[in-house]
């Protein structure tokens, strides 16, 4: 029989050496970002029941879902995003706790991705929930906790763009039409292919409704954008006014906080996870063409799980970012030994007492398993180790490479 | 910051984009004596030839912030981009067709459908809610229907000449096509002036090549 047992799945990899080091350096960075401003780490389990995401907001695709069942033929996932099952926890047992709630994580999430085309189905994510705070303030709080991340971790010419889930929504709404043809327009706006997009809304004939949402595609850019719609809109509908006065006050305070060159707007922001109920945002670094943050507001999921609590946040996609900071060189170099200690016959645990001792001193220090001095002292040659420690019954002996 | 890198697709596309850059005023020279060159610079510009299903690709992944290429390969891969504009360069259309005077909605047999572009055809039948058997064929899909092979083809059709020789009809339109400079999502946030300004000028050099 044929094994796969030297392979790894399609979709996944084994990081080695740079590659996790950047990682880990990455997540790091974050996490301290993120515990710094109060925020609490939760983990979840990697499989979780396909209840927890079977849901209209999720917006998962089933066919993109890891799926196994337990041992009674329950169907379990690999889970898809963290922001479900934290909702999950945060609706059950972190049920009456002091609000706001602020968790961060740190997980892989899964999900099957088109083959032969260079993605990966295994990937990291860090990122926030800020639960049971609606609003302003906390929006504020989560997109220059977002920008903090970016400037961090990415490249000093990110771009965070800003935009409102209320818009297109209200905007469909006033289409009068139906769930289906809805979400083809949320599929069209979603990948960006706005020939699709205008044959589907030809059908619809032409009202101010289709007419917006023709000019989605253009609707992006800096705040004038915002006044660009606010005229174009021939409709009284208030919602849609209001989610642009709404990011055109995010804006100037973004502005005030010196990240105007940062921040875009763009209205045709849409997502296929579509629990975000109002401010939405995403990431984006020069060297990865994938989005490497994505977040919003979502004031109804936790409703869904049995507690009605607003909340806002986001994920970092850190597996990009590490290997963005790889590409440019940035990634620290490993710390390399620069002791090698040996113990002869009988002196083993002497030389890892040494090299405990010079540990707490800061060396960095390698225990030698060598048979004998000189293969010892000879592969610290090899490794561009400089100082050997040798301990015999004379004692220390210590040896410059 | 490096140079803003656009695909072309290879073959009859590449001449007709080619004469739009040099409309644009932009130095082509090199592109005419590329040789087995793959990576050229074109003006300010750097300009990578490639097949049209990799142009898509390497947009969506942004090594390529720009790309032209036509609607067949954006329709049949459906990746995620930014189409920006229609160059109106290759019109065609998708077609359903097959042996002439045949009736392919006739009868209760599940059809067979020859094609080169399987999402395509699937999609097409779905939207009608027919049930089909898709057979990839990467050559000349009018083979199939002459040689039994199956009961009509879903291809691009442009004149309709090669058809006509080999007594097949075209049955239905499925969409019309064309080719569409599509722009990958980052490099549009991060480098929007360049690239709108470039495809303002390539917006312009086809209005202009179609009066």
């Amino acid at each position: 029989m044929k094994t796969y047992a030297k392979l790894t799945p399609e979709g996944t990899r084994d990081l080695l050496f740079e590659e996790s080091d950047a990682l880990r350096t990455v997540e790091r960075q974050l996490a301290d970002l993120f515990k710094s401003r109060g925020y609490r780490k939760i983990i979840t389990p990697t499989v979780e029941f396909f209840d927890v995401f079977n849901r209209e907001s999720a917006g998962t695709l089933p066919e993109s879902l890891y799926t196994m069942t337990d041992a009674y033929g329950r169907l379990l996932v690999l889970r898809p995003d963290s922001t479900l099952p934290i909702a999950r926890v945060a609706a059950t047992r972190l049920r009456g706790v002091q609000l706001p709630l602020r968790l961060y994580y740190n997980q892989n999430v899964f999900a099957r991705r088109p083959k032969l085309a260079g993605y990966s189905d295994e990937t990291t994510q860090s990122g926030i929930e800020l639960l049971g705070a609606g609003g302003l303030r906390a929006d504020l709080e989560a997109l220059t906790l977002a920008a903090r991340v970016m400037e961090q971790c990415g490249t000093p010419d990110y771009k965070l763009e800003i935009g409102h889930a209320g818009y297109f929504q209200s905007l469909c709404e006033a289409l009068d039409t139906s769930p289906e043809t809805v979400s083809e327009i949320y599929a069209c706006v979603e990948s960006k292919n706005f020939v699709a997009l205008d044959t589907v809304l030809d059908a619809l004939g032409d009202t101010p409704a289709t007419r917006a949402i023709r000019e989605l595609p253009r609707m992006f850019g800096d705040a004038r954008v915002l006044e660009k719609a606010a005229q174009a809109l021939q409709m009284q509908d208030g919602e849609t006014h209001a989610a642009l006065s709404y990011l055109a006050d995010v804006y100037t305070r973004l502005e005030k906080a010196g990240l105007s060159e940062h921040v875009t707007i763009d209205l045709s922001l849409v997502h296929r996870t579509n629990y975000y109920t109002g401010l939405m945002f995403r990431g984006y670094i020069s060297g990865s063409g994938e989005t490497v943050l994505s977040g919003g507001r979502y004031d109804q999921l936790l409703a869904e799980f049995g507690e009605d609590l607003p909340a806002v946040g986001f994920g970092v996609q850190t597996d990009l970012l590490a290997r963005a900071k790889l590409r440019r060189g940035e990634a620290a170099s490993p710390l390399s030994p620069t002791a090698l200690v040996f113990g002869e016959d009988g002196f083993e645990t002497d030389a890892l007492d040494l090299q405990a001792r010079l540990l707490n001193e800061g060396v960095l220090c390698e225990n030698s398993l060598a048979q004998t001095q000189e293969t010892a002292v000879e592969y610290a040659r090899q490794c561009g180790i400089p100082t050997v420690y040798i301990l015999d019954e004379t004692g220390v002996q210590e040896v410059r490479v | 910051m490096r140079k803003l890198r656009i695909a072309l697709t290879k073959g009859r596309l590449e001449k007709q984009t080619v004469a739009l850059f040099e409309q644009m005023g932009l130095d082509c020279t090199e592109l005419h004596n590329k040789g087995r060159r793959l990576i050229l610079p074109v003006g300010d510009y750097e300009a990578v030839l490639a097949k049209a299903a990799d142009v898509v690709t390497y947009v969506e992944h942004g090594v390529c912030d720009i790309g032209v290429v036509g609607r067949d390969t954006i329709v049949e891969y459906g990746k995620s981009f930014y189409e920006v504009c229609d160059l109106g360069l290759g019109k065609c259309d998708f077609c359903l067709a097959g042996k002439k005077g045949a009736s392919f909605y006739g009868g209760y047999n599940v059809k067979r459908i020859a094609t080169k572009y399987p999402n395509v055809a699937r999609a097409f039948f779905q939207s009608k809610g027919m049930d089909v058997n898709i057979i990839k064929i990467e050559g000349s899909v009018e083979l199939a229907p002459l040689l039994d092979l199956s009961d009509a083809i879903v291809d691009i059709v442009e004149t309709g000449t090669t058809l006509r020789e080999n007594g097949l009809e075209v049955y239905e339109k499925i969409m019309p096509i064309s080719a569409r400079v599509i722009v990958n999502t980052a490099s549009m946030k991060l480098r929007r002036d360049e690239i709108d300004a470039f495809v303002e000028k390539i917006g312009k050099a086809s209005q202009e090549a179609k009066v």
